[in-house]
């Protein structure tokens, strides 16, 4: 059996690390082999590393454009990605090599949602990090009222209202966002971030060990994970948690965050 | 004259199911903040609101007394409706500032002739500021409130002004006049009991701190001299606080207990000789410790000693005047692990001059030291403390930071979550524990060859025997523990319970239900719960270091 389809037979089963591990290999050997490329980025696409996915994707079908399936990824990735302008102008590059058919269509009734959800997207994430929380709420809303299968806008509202202090609308918000996306590493962190903050602590780890599962390079989802296990008297599986999410970091990263805290003094406006 | 005492709430709690109302006064952003309502010792009533009410009941006053720490606001809101009284009193810490004025404003709607005053740690710092930022309350008490409060009462009881009182600010129109100081209560056994009339699992014994630390408030509250009750009186409060508690643990706490070793000696010597059987901890400081009063608190029934370490570097300590060196830190840890007392270290991260090598070097004294648990807390600026009035020179910032950007807590970690979480997984990693270290079975076994008679002793061996798979030494032990009088017995059978779950017997939840026959232990409650999991993991601690386990105490 050959490396892809070993990887592929890993991907399908669900071991994504071994799939990651094997695709990478496949890559190392020959970097523009379309088919690699393209289904690391489906594993990375799904485990929330959306920048890269959105590479490999352009860098499968730079490598065979006569496969309609990698045009159909990348558009639709794009779509995802809050980038519908290129999205759009993609399909149209699409159009005029000739591709067509009911599964293109239909793509671009999506794109074109897409299109008009964009602004709203990015605008409340544009306010969620800048703190203003109600607005960010209302932003992805719209977003969601534009195109209600959009999984990122759910969990981003999720974040929103947890940090409102409601965190059982959150969990209803990140729980919507994995039935349209069941392999959303993030979705499955933040769904567990707001069962920990309702008590639920061994269903919030159950969470936590599913996204790190999805995406081992998560680090967030180790710390989260080393603090519910720690809140549940689990020291010694809690550190292990911590070491993964610490070597998952730049070697000087907490050097950094120590200088991030101490200077300047106090940063009061967010 | 009806005097209504109350501590706030730290913001307007939802009610389970409400949508919790935005800022300034609904709950914090940031869960980190809100965590606060999860703390025990937030949720415990403060001990000087427990003072003021024996002593202004002592005076014939009709009081009524509400810890209001966790409660939701449809509930403050209908408590304060069906409360009148002529005058309410509210005390207050930093973290529940904003619930001060909450809840002064809606007394104020509620009993518009009602006199409103303000004390406590937050009010004492900031008296006028306080004052300013909140219209509806009259009068600030500073410092101790025992005496003005029973003077305030006095002039509102005889129809004068709320006016002209040491240790009081009041309005004088658009004005606020600040009263000459009160002196310091000079004999503290003169004050009412506390426990003649409430019930609290928290007791003060001294008021102040032989030491000035710059993050430290204790001096502004108090004052620069330590004051002491006497043993007789220590011994008294201790005995009747006993007397209304469930469960007999009891945390002291003073600044330091030990600050009077002689003092410390002789409550410790008189608990031995003819005290009641309970268990304690307390706060203190390295440098007022030793092998012999260690010894004797440990025969006294002291579990566990929280020692503010803060840092591991000696240029750090030398600017924060912790006056304290890591050689210190050692040794007092190591004697006390030697009486197989718990330590509890308080670590502060994010210090005036932190670098890559002060945290190097607290990660280092933690590893050579191995405390049972270690707390970073990021650096915080109360007012009252020097750190704070460095902060406000460097920066121009003023007092109105305590009231402005949504009541966020003026510390290092403000809007740095982010670097937070990357530091501690890091301090974690490099100490190689999370919370603390375990000790194990050589170390309980050492403790019980030199104090073969204390029933505690006994049980934390069994424990030690328990983790390490040796069931049958921990049931002897746990065996040895009950005959020698060990004061709470649901510790004992919840170990039982542990090692029945762990051997595979039916007998767990049968065990539980007895431990819970005389009173509802909030541990082994929960662990009955857990016995509902599929694959139950039971809390096997003995003497939990989180005292929220010890909340439900009241008979």
């Amino acid at each position: 059996m050959s490396l892809l389809a070993q990887a592929l037979a890993h991907h399908q089963a669900g071991r994504l690390h071994d799939a990651e591990r094997l695709y990478r290999a496949v890559l190392d050997a020959q970097p523009s082999h379309a088919g690699a490329n393209h289904n690391l980025g489906v594993l990375e696409m799904h485990s929330g590393r959306m920048d890269s996915a959105l590479l490999r994707f352009k860098a499968a079908l730079e490598a065979d454009p006569s496969e309609m399936g990698f045009w159909l990824t990348y558009i639709d990735a794009l779509a995802r990605a809050g980038k519908a302008g290129a999205a759009q102008q993609v399909l149209a590059r699409g159009r005029q090599v000739g591709l067509a058919g009911p599964a293109v269509d239909a793509l671009a009734i999506r794109v074109h949602a897409a299109a008009e959800t964009a602004e709203p997207y990015a605008t409340a994430v544009a306010h969620h990090r800048a703190g203003r929380l109600a607005d960010a709420a209302a932003a992805y809303r719209r977003a969601i009222d534009l195109r209600p299968d959009h999984a990122e806008a759910h969990d981003g509202l999720g974040v929103v209202l947890r940090e409102l202090g409601r965190a059982a609308d959150a969990e209803a918000c990140h729980r919507h966002a994995l039935e349209l996306e069941p392999d959303f590493a993030g979705a499955h962190c933040n769904l567990g971030c707001a069962q920990f903050e309702m008590g639920r602590a061994e269903e919030a780890e159950a969470c936590f060990r599913r996204a790190v599962a999805l995406d081992p390079d998560i680090a967030v989802a180790h710390n989260n994970l080393g603090a519910v296990l720690r809140a549940l008297g689990r020291g010694g599986e809690a550190i292990d948690c911590y070491r993964r999410a610490s070597a998952l970091e730049p070697p000087d990263a907490w050097t950094q965050a120590l200088a991030a805290l101490t200077d300047p003094p106090l940063l009061l406006d967010r | 004259m009806r005097v209504v005492l109350l501590y706030p709430p730290p913001w307007r709690i939802p009610s389970p199911g409400e949508t919790p109302e935005g800022m300034p006064f609904g709950p914090p952003r940031d869960s980190a903040d809100r965590a606060l309502l999860d703390d025990g010792d937030f949720r415990e009533i403060p001990y000087g609101l427990l003072t003021l009410a024996a002593e202004v009941r002592r005076a014939g006053h009709q009081v009524a007394l509400f810890n209001l720490a966790a409660a939701p606001w449809r509930e403050v809101e209908a408590l304060i409706a069906t409360h009148p009284a002529d005058l309410f009193g509210i005390s207050a810490f930093t973290s529940n500032r904003r619930g001060l004025g909450a809840i002064a404003a809606l007394i104020r709607r509620r009993h518009p002739h009602a006199h409103i005053t303000a004390g406590g740690p937050f009010v004492t710092a900031l008296p006028e500021a306080t004052l300013r930022r909140y219209p509806a309350i009259d009068t600030a008490v500073v410092g101790e409130g025992e005496a003005t409060l029973m003077e305030l009462l006095d002039s509102l009881a005889a129809g004068r002004p709320a006016a002209n009182i040491r240790g009081l600010v009041w309005r004088d129109g658009d004005t606020l006049v600040q009263g000459t100081p009160r002196p310091a209560v000079a004999n503290l056994d003169s004050l009412a009991q506390p426990f003649d009339y409430d019930t609290s699992r928290f007791v003060i014994t001294s008021r102040g701190c032989p030491s000035k630390c710059t993050f430290c408030g204790s001096a502004t509250t108090w004052g620069a001299k330590v004051r002491f009750h006497s043993v007789e009186r220590t011994l008294e409060t201790l005995t009747k606080a006993l007397e209304r508690l469930a469960v007999p643990f009891i945390a002291v706490k003073d600044d330091t207990f030990t600050a009077n070793r002689k003092r410390a000696l002789a409550i410790c010597d008189a608990i031995i000789d003819s005290g009641p059987n309970f268990l304690w901890s307390c706060d203190t400081r390295v440098d007022s410790l030793s092998g012999d009063l260690l010894r004797r608190m440990r025969l006294a029934g002291c579990q566990m000693i929280s020692l503010g370490v803060e840092s591991g570097s000696p240029r750090i300590l030398a600017s924060i005047r912790k006056r304290t060196t890591n050689e210190m830190v050692l040794e007092a840890t190591r004697a006390a692990h030697a009486c197989g007392i718990n330590v509890r270290w308080y670590m502060i991260l994010g210090n005036r001059g932190e670098t890559r090598e002060t945290v190097e070097e607290s990660v280092g004294l933690i590893r050579a030291g191995r405390p049972d648990r270690f707390i970073f807390s990021p650096l915080s600026f109360y007012p009252g403390t020097e750190e704070w009035e460095i902060l406000r020179a460097q920066t121009g910032l003023s007092a109105d930071i305590f009231f402005d950007h949504d009541f966020r807590e003026p510390s290092v970690a403000v809007n740095r979550q982010g670097p937070i979480r990357r530091l501690q997984a890091h301090l974690f990693t490099a100490i190689g524990a999370v919370d603390g270290f375990e000790r194990g079975v050589a170390d309980r076994e050492a403790v019980v060859e030199r104090f073969p008679g204390l029933h505690a002793a006994h049980l934390e061996l069994a424990n030690a025997y328990y983790r390490a798979g040796r069931f049958g030494d921990a049931e002897d032990e746990l065996d040895r523990a009950a005959d020698l009088g060990f004061p709470i017995p649901a510790m004992i059978a919840n170990q039982r319970a542990c090692i029945a779950l762990a051997g595979g017997d039916s007998e767990v939840a049968a065990l539980l239900q007895q431990a819970l026959a005389d009173y509802r232990h909030p541990l082994v409650a929960a662990n009955l719960e857990r016995l509902r999991d599929p694959t139950p993991r039971l809390d096997d601690s003995v003497l939990a270091v989180d005292f929220s386990n010890f909340a439900e105490t009241q008979r």
